[in-house]
This record gives structure tokens, sequence and C-alpha cells, in this order.
């Protein structure tokens, strides 16, 4: 039943007591699905998938969205929209701002803080996402560590793709980044809210490869080995 | 690519922006003179078209209502222009009003229609086209792709002939009398301008680039070289002679654009004049949409169909229920039939002013053709052609789909 | 303050228009300053027969969002019921919000509002009589009331219309020239110093050959609005200098 496509509604529960009746693993319902009384249902419309570990099975539905909602633990890029004493009012795209704190950056005391302007692009990592409360971010690891996180620098060119262009370049078998990193000298960073930030030394470059990004949005596995051709094939000579 | 809210542009993609114009280069590739991919799509009916313009989409519907004119104006028709931006969130209402008065004062008070010939009985009663712009996407350069489509419209609508017997008004339906195109003097498009850093300036924005300029410049021109309309905003130093250079520019654009507007109507035309040729948006639409998902339909055979019903106001015809295929789709979808092309046709408005004998297009209600209890819309009306070679008006069996469903399926086939 | 200002015609021929001008010639200005007390800043003019007043309040606290760079300007126009032949109604129609959104173009160019950021300017408009060239008198009198109020702005912003009627460019529309069948208008906003062309509003075809001539003559009668406009100001000055 795994890798079909499922309308919201539709119960898993058969899959479950059928897929692990001698094991005794632990069962993690991920996005997409909603644990009812006695069942567990989808509801969004997608692919269902599962992943099985050494004492987990996980199981989530992969779905279009456009529109990001916030999630504990992820990576994004937002846009410095206000400034307060101590925080800085963040639109990472969902319905409301995020505030980050100018303490929550490395070696930030309160007399040392970071330079951060309005229209400034951050990258962060959501540390509470509380449908109840203003979603907050930091731009340090868990050590304390700068891990790339923090103030992006200046200039290059941002883009907003459907969340699962984001997930898809991210995921293993995706070599996208690393086949345009063999012929062209850049910059990267992907927000799993949508957004990626590009920068290359030339304005050309930069223009060709937020195109590239741009077009993974409707290109199917097929679509994007010709791509992976395209890019070796075409640029074998390039004037510097 | 998504829409940010305006405050929410980042500064690097505005420093970008003006970086790349002051090297001619935009960020889908064009130079800063190149404009976007153009098509324009017309649907069923007459003056109802729908253009692209690169992402930004837009469509124009013409009506026409028998009117008293202005009292100023008493020999002139009526053309009444609305612009709907509802569907773009991101605009406020600010923004409609400035669409919506330079495209009036481009069309209308550059008098580009002869609104003289609209006129039925002067002083009494005129045509009034409505003109409703409804912007379906935004992706920047609205007022040109608005303008483009309203004269995509305006040429290809054409209003049924009319004749004046003594103190009635006759209105004629298309079928017996060949409809009239309006008569428009000359076609004044809107070409917009986007100014970055004082004289640099692009065509054509795209909704990013229009978000983070300095100021633009709309210049609305037709190919007699006549400005019709300017309109210039914002805080860039636009002098006289970037103005003139720009309107030399609007001026090239408006020959290129009324040409291909007018190649597109014509060829709208022969279509619609030929037998069996695709009109209308489905076809448009079928073409440019990716395949999401497929289906594998396979058909399911008939084991047996019986002329056995118990209600005698269903006449089944055996050949049609013969003939009828079943597919199914999926694992408890089934379908009836196929469908075929569309043959709707205008219901004429003017029903008591047409002799009534003569129309064979007229729609009836046919209470007769109702279904088997069991199907929920059996109480609905149905509607059947009259075929105009069938004299028999109470049989309802016609040769297209209706009849198809109306057939009961005795014994069906199991399904697993 | 009032001055009559005749200006030289430069073509051959000099027909007469309707009202006896002669094609280049401005109607006459008349502007006063400092006109309301309550107001931060104030003006009147008088442009022939259409006569406008301003007023501007600011900069002050906005009543909801504001803008963390720049002070937000907002201008509403308004044709009052009395002020042409026919009564009208009050409400606001599209003309007017167009207008309205014009002159916030404008002003949001010419006014230095980066130094006001979280603060809002209003200026208000109402055309008390109405006589042709309604968006240029606004645009004077705003610019004036906007100097009253001593609010930075980058130059005196002035504003004049043009017309072609009879292969002739005309200076300064009348209600009855604007009213004609097919009389093409354009009206330019500018900022005099480094000729630099703030609003232009045209409508009607104008042959693209005549186009420079028509804009010459409006940015000519532009300069000798401005020429009365600087006058009363130093003469507002000067009275309260004193």
């Amino acid at each position: 039943m795994t890798d079909t496509i499922v309308f919201p509604g539709f119960s898993i529960k058969s899959l479950i007591d059928e897929e692990n009746e001698a094991k005794d693993k632990k069962i993690v319902i991920g996005p997409g699905l909603k644990r009812q009384i006695n069942d567990v249902r989808a509801i969004k419309c997608g692919i269902l998938r599962s992943r099985t570990s050494n004492n987990l099975i996980v199981y989530w539905i992969d779905s279009h969205q456009k529109r990001y909602v916030a999630v504990r633990g992820e990576r994004v890029i937002g846009v410095v929209v206000g400034k307060g004493a101590m925080s800085v009012n963040v639109d990472i795209g969902t319905s409301e701002l995020a505030s980050l704190s100018l303490l929550a950056f490395e070696s930030a005391t309160k007399r040392n803080r970071p330079n951060i302007q309005l229209g400034d692009l951050v990258y962060a990592r959501i540390l509470s996402a509380n449908k109840d409360m203003k979603t907050e971010l930091i731009c340090v690891t868990s050590q304390m560590k700068k891990d790339g996180l923090g103030v992006l620098p200046q200039g290059g060119f941002m883009i907003s793709v459907p969340l699962r262009v984001c997930r898809r370049l991210l995921s293993p078998g995706c070599k996208l980044i690393e086949i345009l990193g063999s012929k062209f000298k850049y910059e990267i960073t992907v927000g799993l809210n949508g957004r990626i930030w590009i920068r290359s030394p030339s304005i050309t470059e930069t223009i060709y490869i937020v195109n590239t990004f741009l077009s993974v949005e409707d290109k199917d596995e097929q679509g994007m080995l010709d791509l992976y051709k395209q890019i070796t094939d075409k640029f074998q000579v390039i004037v510097r | 690519m998504q829409r940010l809210k305006p405050k929410s542009i980042p500064s690097c993609n505005k420093n970008f922006i003006f970086t790349a114009v002051k090297d001619d280069k935009r960020i889908d590739g064009r130079s800063s003179k190149d404009f976007r991919k153009l098509s324009i799509g017309f649907g069923l009916d007459y003056g109802s078209s729908v253009v692209s313009l690169g992402d930004t989409r837009v469509m124009c519907n013409i009506t026409y209502q028998i009117a008293e004119p202005k009292a100023v104006k008493s020999c002139e028709g009526l053309l009444n222009i609305r612009v709907d931006l509802t569907a773009s969130m991101i605009h406020t209402y600010e923004k409609v009003v400035e669409i919506m008065r330079m495209i009036e004062k481009n069309v209308k008070d550059s008098r580009c229609l002869d609104l003289e010939s609209l006129c039925i009985i002067s002083g009494e009663k005129v045509y009034a086209l409505e003109t409703d712009i409804i912007v379906m996407n935004d992706d920047g350069n609205l007022p040109e792709c608005c303008s483009i489509a309203l004269l995509a419209s305006l040429s290809h609508f054409k209003r049924p002939d009319v004749s004046v017997v003594e103190d009635k008004i006759k209105i004629h339906s298309f079928d017996e009398r060949h409809p009239i195109p309006l008569n428009i003097l000359h076609y004044p498009f809107c070409t917009s301008f986007t100014f970055f850093d004082n004289s640099k300036f692009v065509c054509d924005p795209t909704q990013a680039e229009e978000q983070v300029c300095d100021g633009y410049l709309i210049v609305g021109s037709n190919i007699y070289r006549e400005i019709t309309t300017i309109h210039i905003s914002g805080k860039s130093a636009i002098t006289k002679d970037v103005v003139l250079n720009c309107c030399q520019l609007a001026i090239e654009r408006s020959k290129f654009l009324t040409n291909f507007v007018k190649l597109v109507v014509e060829q709208d035309l022969k279509k619609r004049s030929t037998e069996g040729a695709e009109i209308g948006y489905a076809p448009l639409i079928r073409e440019s949409s990716s395949v999401l998902c497929s289906y594998k339909k396979e058909e399911i055979e008939l084991q047996e169909v019986q002329e056995n019903y118990d209600d005698d106001d269903v006449i089944i015809d055996l050949e049609v229920a013969q003939n009828t295929k079943m597919y199914r789709y999926a694992s408890d979808t089934v379908g009836i039939g196929e469908g075929r092309g569309q043959n709707w046709d205008f219901i004429d408005e003017f029903q008591e002013n047409v002799e009534n004998d003569e129309n064979e297009d007229m729609y009836i209600e046919d209470e007769e053709t109702t279904n088997n209890e069991d199907e929920p819309d059996s109480k609905a009306k149905q509607f059947s052609k009259r075929s105009k070679n069938s004299n028999k008006y109470q049989e309802i069996t016609v040769e297209d789909d209706l009849s198809e469903e109306e057939v009961q399926i005795l014994n069906p086939p199991e399904f697993k | 303050m009032e001055s009559r200002i005749l200006l030289e015609s430069t073509s051959v021929k000099t027909p007469f228009r309707i009202d006896g001008r002669k094609p280049h010639e401005v109607r006459s200005l008349t502007c006063r300053l400092g006109v309301f007390q309550q107001a931060d800043g104030s003006s009147y003019v008088k442009l022939g027969n259409t006569q406008v007043l301003a007023t501007v309040y600011g900069p002050h606290d906005t009543r909801g969002k504001s803008n963390p760079e720049k002070s937000i300007i907002n201008c509403k126009f308004r044709l009052s019921t009395f002020s042409k032949s026919t009564r009208r109604n009050l409400h606001r129609d599209i003309r007017s919000i167009e207008i309205s959104n014009n002159l916030t173009q404008v002003f949001d160019s010419a006014i230095l509002t980066e130094l006001y950021p979280h603060s809002q300017i209003d200026i208000y408009l109402e055309v008390v009589q109405s006589d042709g060239s309604d968006y240029a008198a606004c645009i004077n009198a705003a610019s004036l009331a906007i100097i009253d109020a001593g609010i930075p702005i980058k130059d005196v912003v002035c504003a004049c219309s043009a017309g072609f009627i009879d292969n002739q460019p005309i200076t300064d529309i009348n209600a009855v020239e604007e009213s004609s069948n097919g009389t093409p208008i354009l009206t330019i906003g500018m900022l005099p110093k480094d000729k630099q062309i703030l609003s232009m509003e045209s409508s009607g075809g104008i042959h693209l050959d005549n186009l420079n001539d028509v804009m010459d003559a409006a940015i000519e009668g532009c300069k000798s609005v401005l020429f009365i406009m600087k006058q009363t100001i130093l003469n507002h000055i000067q009275e309260l200098k004193d």
C-alpha cells in the first residue's frame, strides 16, 4: 500500500496491522496522517510512504504544497522585516512573522549584537513551532556553534519554490547541486520553507543557476536525468 | 515563481535586479527590450478571449445589452469597461483603479471604437457593450496584457443584426442573418516600461521587477504613430527625451501587436467556418496542461442488454444500447460512454422578438425523459436538442449522449 | 498677491482662444499660503476660474501600520458638489480616486520621506470651483501647502496642462476646451530644477510628431506657474519676518 496515492480520509490502520503482526516495533505517524481513536487516517492527498529502521517504522505522506507551515527543528531562510530592541521579526512564509532573538547568534552578548538590517536574509533553525504561539528561531545549534546558520552574505538572489523541490534537492538521491558545482562556482542555501538563496561571481551564471532550480518544479525522474546530462554536456567550455 | 509580499522582498533581490539591469540582463534571461511569449486563445462565444503574456494571464468577455443612450450623446452606443483583480490578492483597490482608468483612457478617450455604429434608434435604443476583464494570474505588466485582451475580444466580437420595423426592433439570431463585427478604427495598445536607477529601463516587467522598481511609464499607442495615453509614476528621473524615446519603442510594439491580433482573430474565424475544427477553450487547456497522472481504461464487455423496463415513459433504443461502451477507470469507477464534442448553442435572449416556428435551436424541457427512480437526479429537468431534421417531437431518443445515460443496464458483470 | 502673466506668442500667426487668450498664455494665477489656522500647512490657488484649497497635516502618528523606513503619504482629492455647473454627488468616483493615487505618487517621490519613519503625512485637496486643469492646480496647491507646513521637499513641484487644437499646441486648458470632443490633453507635474517629470497624464490621441511641442508647451507653462509660486512664497515669508 505504500507508494500509492491516498486521499484524505483513507484509513491506514489495516496497513499498519498487516505489516506489524509479529514485529514489536514502535510506529511513528508523520506529516499528513492523524491519529483518531482507534484509527490512523490520512488528512492530506499525496503518496503514502514508509521507512523502517531498527526499532521504528515511520509512515508519512508526500504531498504537493507551496505554503510552508513551521515545524520544529527545520532550517529555513527568512527575510528580516522588523527590528525590535532585543529581537527581530522575520518573515519565513508562514501565516505569522517569526521572532529571532538577537542573542541567539554565535558569541552574541548584550553588548555585542550581530549586525542585522531590514531586508537581510537569515538562515535559522526553528526552535519552537506551536500553533498557539509566535514561532521562534535561533541561529545557533544546540552546541552554541554557528554551523552555517546566521545572516547570509550580501548579494545573490533568493527564489521561492514549492516545498517538495527543496526536499528533493536535499534528498540523498539528487545530484543536481553537485553536478552544477562541477561546472560553476556558486554558493547555495536551501531552506525547507521553499526558499533557495544562490550567489555566484557573475550575473549571467547566477541567472542560469536560478533558472535551473526553477525548472526542477515540473521535472520527474527522467527529466532530472536529462537535466544532469544537459548541464554536463552543454557547458564544456565556459569563458571566465 | 511564487509571489512575495511587498515588504518581504529581500534587499539582495532588489540589488541583484538593479545590478543586472545595468548590464542589460534580467532574471528570466531576457534583455531589457525583450518581450515575453504572447499567446491568445478564443472561447466558443464571440468576444471571449484569454491572453497570456509569459505567466500573466488575463481573460476578457464582451456581452451586449440594449439600453438607452446617454442624453448628451444620443446617437452613440455605450461601452462599459470593468476590471476584476480579485484573483490576485496582493493588489489594493488603488491599483485596480489605476489599471481600470488606464484601460478606459486608452480605449474610450482615444475613440478607437466607432460607437455610432452601435446605435439602433437614435435617442432611444443603442447597444451597450459590457466588457469584463478578469485577471487570472498577475506576473507583471497588467496594463499591456489587459489592453491586448480587450482589443482581441473587441475585434473577435460579433453582435446580432438588427432591423427596425416601424417602432419595433427585431433582433435576428445568428442563424437568420450573419452577425456583424464591431467597427474598430485603430488599435491602441499599452506598453509598460519600468525604470531602475534613473535612465535604465526595461520593457514588459515581471512581478518581481515591478515590486522593486523606481518608477514606471505606461504608453498607449497605435500604428498611426498616435500616442493615446501616457502615465508616469514613481521616483525615477524621467526627462522629456526619455519619454519620447519610450514612445518610439511603444509604437514599434504596437505595430507588432496589431498585426498579431488581427492574424489570430482571422485564424479563429476561419476555423469556425470549417467543419469539425476544434474551437473554444477546451482544446487549449488540453494542450497546455501537464498530465500528472494517467489511467488505463479498460473496456467492459456487456453481457446482456434486455428490453425489460417497467416505466412506459422510458423509451430505449436497442441499437444505441447495444453500441454503448462501458469503461473501467479504477477499482470503483466506471464510465458509460465517452462523451463527445460540445454541441451547446446560444439561447436567444429575445425570444419574444424571434419567430418561434423557424428557430430550430431552442432548448425544450423534456419532462418525459426522467430517469429511473433510483437515480438521484430523476427529478431534474433534462434538456435535449431538437435535431433539425427530426419531426418527431415526442420521441426523446436523439443521437447524443443523453440517451445512453437513460439506458437501464441489467445484470451488470461482477466488479472486484 | 495677484500677478498677471502675458507670454510672448512663439508662432507667427496668433489665433485667439475661446476666452481671448493666446495659445501659450497661462491663465491668471493667484496663490495664498497659510489660509487655515489649525492645519500644519495650507494654501489656496486660483488658476483662472479654477479654485483649489489644500491642507497638510503631518508628519503625525499613524493609525494602523507604519513603515519603518519612511513616512506614509496619504492624499485625498475631492471635487465639491458645487464645483461644476450641475450639482454632483459627494461619493468618490473613479476619477477622484485616480487623481488621489496620482497625487500620492507625486508627493511620495518629491517629499523626503526617509526623514520621518513610522509616521504619516496627510494632504487634503478640495476643488471649490472647477474650470479645467483641476489636476495641475491641485499639484500646485499641494506643493505650496507642503512648503507652508515646513516639510522638507526636493524642489517646488509645479504643474501645467497643455493640449493640441487645430494643429496648435496650447497651454493651460480650460473647461470648455477640455470637454470638447477629442481634444488631446496632457498634464505634466515636474521638479523644475532638474527638469524631472514626476507625473504625466495624457488622454486623447497626440501624434508622436506633435508630442514634443505639446510637452514643451506644458513645460513652459510650468515655468510661468513656478515664477508666480515662488513670488508668493517669498512675500509670505517676508510678512512673517515683519
